[in-house]
C-alpha cells in the first residue's frame, strides 16, 4: 500500500494524493502557475495599456510627418520660448529649493522646539494638495487680489513661485533621512582632530549628503519642466513671455495640431528623462564605493 | 601624571552615569577603564575626551585643567567602537584630515601619512576608502589618524569590540607592541577583563557610575578589593560561606583524605571538558555546592565520574585559623565597600 | 546645534515655509468663506459643483482600486520573483513620475482617440474613451500608477521571505499565505501609498483637462471645475471647490504623519 501523505512524484503535475490518500488535484500548484505566468502577464498588459503603448505612440505620432516636421514644431519660436522658459525656471527652482530644502531639513533633524510635526505636515502640503489648488492659493495671495499689493500674475517670478511650492516637498524629504542617519560619531571624531564647526559642516557633513540632495534636486527639476496645473494659473500663459512648454503643449492639442504637440512632448520628455539618468550616473560615480 | 580625573559626576536625566569618580592615569601607562556594559566608562572617557561635560568635577591633562575646553582643543587622539570613518574620503585622507585642519604645509602631510601608514600596516591601502576595508583595518587606520595629531593622550573607546575574535586577539598584541614603541599615554575602556588584563598596565574598574578598585591586573586578580571585582576579574566559586577561585581548589577521591583541616565532602556532578581545563562541578556534604577547575592532566589522573565521592580543599590558605592580610588598596577606601576578605 | 546659527537658520527656513506655503493655503479658506458660509455653500452645491464633485468621486473610486492592486501585484512579482527584465518593470513603473501630466494625456489621445491607434477598433463597437469618462478614469490611473509600487515594493523586500516560508511548511497556500503573513506587514505602506495615489487621482488636472474636453456639467471632474470657475469669473466657486480639495489634502497629511512613514521609500528609488 502506498504511503498516505507520501509527496508525488516529480513531473507530475497537479495531480497528487491527499494526505488521506485520495488522487486529488493540487490547487495550490495550479494557482501557483497560474500566478506565475499570469500575473506578471495582466501587469504588463495594465502598464502597456496606461504607459507603454500611449507613449509609443507618441514617438511615432511625433515622427510620423518625417524628421523635417519634427525639427518644424520643435524650433517654432513659440515652442522655442516656452522651452527655454520652462528649462531655465526648473533649473533655478531646482538650486533654490535644494538650499532652501536643505536648511529645512537641517532645522527639522537638528532643532528641538516645538510644532516640529506641524512644520513636518506643511512640507508635505504641496505634495498633497491638487496643483490646480495650489496654483489657486498663489493666486489669490500674489495675484491681483493680494493682500500684499504685489502681482505676480503673468509674471515669471510667479511662475518661480508656483514651481518652488510644488518642488519643495522633493527637495527637503530627499535629505531628511540622510541627515538623521548621519553618523555623528564622525563629526565627534572631526571635533576631536580639531575641526571647528564650520569645518566639520563643511569638510565632513555636506559631502556626505551632496548625493541626497542632488537627487532631491533632480526629482524637482523634473517635476518642475512637467508642472501644469499649478503654473497655468498664476502665468496667464503669455505667449513668449510667460507660456511655460506644458501650456504650450495643451494649446497645440486643442487646437488639433497633435504631431506638433507630440514633437515638443518628446523633447520635454527626454530632458527630463536625461537629467535623472545623469544624477543617477554623477551619484553612482561619487557615492564612495562599496564592499560586497 | 598625564589625566588627573577629580571627583566628576555625570546624569542624564535622572540615571547617574558617574558618581564621584577620581582616578590618575600615570603617564606613558596604558590604563583600561573596566566594567560592565552601562557602568559609565565610556561616559568618563568621553567626558576626558571633551566630548561630554561633567556635572561636577574637573579634568586635567598635563597638569592643565581643561574642565571646560571643547574637544577640538584638546590635543587628545579619540577612536570609537565603529571606527567613524569619513567615508567619502580615501584611507589616507582620513590620516590627513588632523594636519589638514591645522594647515600643515602639504609635503609634511604627505610625509606623516607615509609614516603613520606605515606604522600601522596600511601603506598598501592609502587610496582606498574606508568601505573598501576590513573591520581591523579601520580600527587601524582611525588610530593612525588619532596619532597624526601627536595627541597627549590616547582615548580608545572599546576599540576591538566590533571585531571578530581572532582579529581582536591579533589587535589586542598589536596595540600593546604600539604602545611600547610610541609611549603615549593610552585610555581604553572595554567590557572584556581578559583584554583588559592581557593589554593594559593598569585597571580602573568601574560599575554603576563608581570606581572600584584601581591597580595593576596582577594585583586586583589577587587582591581584590570587594566582590564585584573578584567576580568581575576571573572564576570565582563559594566554599564554607568565603569566596575562592575554582582553580586554588583541589579534588582527592574519597579514600585519600587531605591533610586541610578545613576539607569538605561531597560528590561529583558533572565532569565538562574544556579543552585545557577540566570543569568538575561538585555537590557538597550537607549542604552547597562549588566548582574546581583542574588542568587536564591531574583530571586525566583522578578519572572522574559524576557520582564519586570526593574532598575538596583549599590551596590557597594556610591551614591555620589566621585571616589573611586586607585586600583594600589604599587610594581608593571611600569608594569601596569592604567584604569578608578571600579565607 | 551650534548657537550662533540657530536662530538665522530658524528663521530663515521657516519664513521661507511660511511665506510659500502656509500662507497660500490659508488664504484660500479665508477667501472661500469670505461672504459667510451660506454663500459659500451655495457655491459648492451648484449643479454643475456637484456634478464635478460626483465625477471626482467615481472617477477615484475606479481608479485607485486598479492602480493599488496593480501595485500590491507588481511589488510582489518583483520582490519575490527573478527573471530578465526585471529591472525594466521596475523602471517602466517609473515613467509617469517623470512625464508632464499634459504628455500623459496626449498620449492616451493618440491611443484611444478618434484618429488613435484604437480609435477605429473603439468607434466600431460604440465605446468612447476620450471626451468621457474612461478617459478620466485612465489618464488618473495612469499618473498615480507608481506610487503603491513605490511604497509597497522597499517594505516586501526589506520583509523577506522567510516569514512566508514558514507558514508554508506550516501548511498554508498562497492565498493564505498572502492574506495571513504578507498583508498584515505590508499595512502601512499599503495604507500610505494608498494615501499618496487617491491624493494624486483626486489633484490630477494636466492630463485630465486633455483627455475630458473639460465639458462642464459632464466631464469635468472638481479640478477642471476650479479652473474653469476661474475663468469665467466665478471666485466663489473656484474657492470653495478649492476648499473641498484642500480639506481632502489635510485629511491626506494627516494619514501621512500619523503612520509617520521613514521617507526613505519614494525618495530611495529617485534617479533613474
Amino acid at each position: 500500500m502506498a504511503d498516505v501523505g507520501a509527496p508525488a512524484p516529480p513531473g507530475s503535475g497537479p495531480a497528487t494524493r491527499l494526505l488521506d490518500g485520495r488522487p486529488g488535484v493540487d490547487l495550490s500548484a495550479v494557482g501557483r502557475r497560474a500566478a506565475r505566468i499570469g500575473g506578471p502577464a495582466l501587469a504588463v498588459t495594465y502598464l502597456s495599456l496606461l504607459v507603454l503603448l500611449p507613449l509609443a505612440a507618441l514617438l511615432s505620432n511625433a515622427l510620423s510627418g518625417g524628421p523635417a516636421a519634427f525639427w518644424r514644431a520643435v524650433t517654432q519660436p513659440e515652442a522655442v520660448a516656452a522651452l527655454e522658459l520652462t528649462l531655465v525656471a526648473s533649473l533655478i527652482v531646482a538650486l533654490v529649493n535644494s538650499v532652501a530644502g536643505l536648511a529645512i531639513a537641517w532645522v527639522l533633524v537638528r532643532d528641538q522646539f516645538r510644532g516640529k510635526a506641524l512644520v513636518s505636515a506643511l512640507i508635505d502640503l504641496p505634495f498633497a494638495l491638487p496643483t490646480v489648488v495650489a496654483g489657486l492659493t498663489l493666486l489669490a495671495l500674489y495675484g491681483p487680489d493680494s493682500p500684499f499689493g504685489v502681482n505676480l500674475a503673468g509674471t515669471r517670478l510667479g511662475i518661480g513661485c508656483a514651481l518652488a511650492f510644488v518642488t519643495l516637498p522633493f527637495c527637503v524629504r530627499s535629505v531628511q533621512p540622510v541627515l538623521a542617519e548621519l553618523d555623528r560619531e564622525t563629526e565627534e571624531a572631526a571635533a576631536s582632530l580639531g575641526a571647528k564647526n564650520t569645518q566639520v559642516v563643511r569638510r565632513i557633513v555636506l559631502p556626505s549628503i551632496a548625493p541626497a540632495v542632488l537627487a532631491g534636486a533632480g526629482l524637482a527639476f523634473a517635476r518642475a519642466v512637467g508642472e501644469f496645473g499649478s503654473v497655468v494659473l498664476i502665468s496667464g500663459n503669455l505667449p513668449f513671455k510667460t507660456e511655460v512648454a506644458s501650456s504650450w503643449i495643451f494649446s497645440l492639442s486643442q487646437s488639433g495640431d497633435l504631431s506638433a504637440a507630440s514633437a515638443v512632448s518628446v523633447v520635454l520628455v527626454l530632458i527630463s528623462l536625461s537629467v535623472l539618468l545623469a544624477i543617477g550616473w554623477m551619484r553612482r560615480r561619487f557615492d564612495a564605493p562599496e564592499t560586497v | 601624571m598625564s589625566i588627573i580625573v577629580d571627583g566628576v559626576s555625570k546624569r542624564f536625566g535622572d540615571a547617574v552615569a558617574l558618581d564621584d569618580v577620581s582616578l590618575e592615569v600615570p603617564t606613558g601607562s596604558l590604563t583600561a577603564l573596566l566594567g560592565p556594559s552601562g557602568g559609565g566608562k565610556s561616559t568618563l572617557l568621553r567626558i576626558i575626551a571633551g566630548l561630554d561635560e561633567p556635572d561636577r568635577g574637573s579634568i586635567r591633562i598635563e597638569g592643565e585643567d581643561l574642565t571646560g575646553t571643547p574637544a577640538r582643543k584638546r590635543g587628545v587622539g579619540f577612536c570609537f567602537q565603529h571606527y567613524a570613518p569619513f567615508r567619502h574620503l580615501t584611507v589616507r585622507r582620513n590620516v590627513a584630515f588632523g594636519l589638514e585642519i591645522r594647515r600643515r604645509p602639504k609635503a609634511e602631510v604627505k610625509a606623516r601619512v607615509d609614516e603613520l601608514l606605515e606604522l600601522v600596516g596600511l601603506s598598501h591601502l592609502g587610496d582606498r576608502y574606508p568601505s573598501q576595508l576590513s573591520g581591523g583595518q579601520r580600527q587601524r587606520m582611525a588610530l593612525a589618524r588619532a596619532l597624526a595629531i601627536e595627541p597627549k593622550v590616547l582615548l580608545l573607546d572599546e576599540p576591538f569590540g566590533a571585531l571578530d575574535a581572532q582579529v581582536r586577539q591579533q589587535l589586542r598584541q598589536w596595540l600593546r607592541e604600539l604602545h611600547s614603541t610610541l609611549h603615549v599615554t593610552t585610555v581604553l575602556v572595554t567590557h572584556d577583563q581578559e583584554e583588559a588584563m592581557e593589554v593594559a598596565d593598569r585597571l580602573a574598574i568601574i560599575n554603576h557610575g563608581r570606581l572600584e578598585q584601581l591597580g595593576t591586573p596582577a594585583h586586583m586578580y589577587d587582591h581584590p578589593a570587594n566582590e564585584f571585582v573578584l567576580t568581575f576579574l576571573g572564576p570565582a566559586t563559594e566554599l564554607d560561606g568565603a569566596w575562592v577561585r575554582p582553580h586554588d581548589l583541589v579534588v582527592h577521591p574519597a579514600a585519600d583524605r587531605p591533610d586541610h583541616p578545613k576539607a569538605r565532602q561531597g560528590t561529583v556532578a558533572r565532569v565538562t571538558h574544556l579543552g585545557f581545563e577540566v570543569r568538575v562541578d561538585v555537590d557538597l556534604d550537607p549542604e552547597g555546592s562549588c566548582w574546581v577547575q583542574l588542568s587536564r592532566g591531574a583530571a586525566g589522573e583522578l578519572d572522574l565520574q559524576p557520582g564519586d565521592r570526593v574532598w575538596v580543599a583549599r590551596t590557597d590558605v594556610p591551614a591555620d585559623d589566621e585571616p589573611p592580610p586586607s585586600v583594600v588598596e589604599e587610594h581608593h577606601e571611600r569608594h569601596l565597600v569592604t567584604v569578608p576578605p578571600l579565607s | 546645534m551650534t548657537g550662533r546659527w540657530r536662530w538665522p537658520l530658524r528663521i530663515g527656513a521657516l519664513g521661507y515655509l511660511a511665506v510659500l506655503v502656509a500662507l497660500p493655503v490659508g488664504t484660500v479658506f479665508y477667501r472661500a468663506f469670505d461672504h459667510g458660509l451660506a454663500a459659500a455653500w451655495d457655491a459648492i452645491t451648484t449643479t454643475d459643483a456637484l456634478h464635478a464633485l460626483w465625477l471626482t468621486v467615481l472617477v477615484a473610486c475606479i481608479a485607485v482600486p486598479l492602480d493599488t492592486i496593480f501595485g500590491v501585484g507588481v511589488s510582489l512579482i518583483l520582490a519575490r520573483h527573478r527573471f530578465p527584465g526585471a529591472w525594466l518593470l521596475d523602471a517602466f513603473v517609473d515613467i509617469p513620475l517623470a512625464l508632464s501630466p499634459v504628455v500623459i494625456g496626449l498620449s492616451l489621445i493618440l491611443v484611444y482617440g478618434k484618429t488613435g491607434w484604437f480609435g477605429n477598433w473603439l468607434a466600431a463597437r460604440g465605446i468612447t474613451v476620450i471626451f468621457s469618462v474612461p478617459g478620466i478614469v485612465m489618464a488618473s490611473a495612469a499618473v498615480a500608477l507608481p506610487y503603491v509600487v513605490r511604497e509597497v515594493l522597499p517594505v516586501l523586500q526589506e520583509l523577506g521571505t522567510e516569514q512566508e516560508q514558514a507558514a508554508r511548511t506550516l501548511g498554508a497556500g498562497p492565498w493564505a499565505v498572502f492574506r495571513r503573513i504578507t498583508l498584515p506587514n505590508i499595512r502601512r505602506g499599503l495604507a500610505y501609498g494608498i494615501t499618496l495615489t487617491t491624493a494624486r487621482v483626486l489633484g490630477e488636472f494636466g492630463a485630465v483637462a486633455i483627455v475630458s474636453g473639460a465639458i462642464a456639467g459632464k466631464t469635468e471632474t472638481l479640478t477642471l471645475y476650479i479652473s474653469d470657475s476661474i475663468e469665467n469669473l466665478d471666485p466663489a466657486g473656484a474657492y470653495t471647490g478649492a476648499v473641498v480639495l484642500a480639506l481632502f489634502a489635510l485629511a491626506v497629511l494627516t494619514v501621512l504623519t500619523v503612520t509617520d512613514r521613514r521617507r526613505e521609500s519614494w525618495h530611495g528609488r529617485a534617479a533613474k
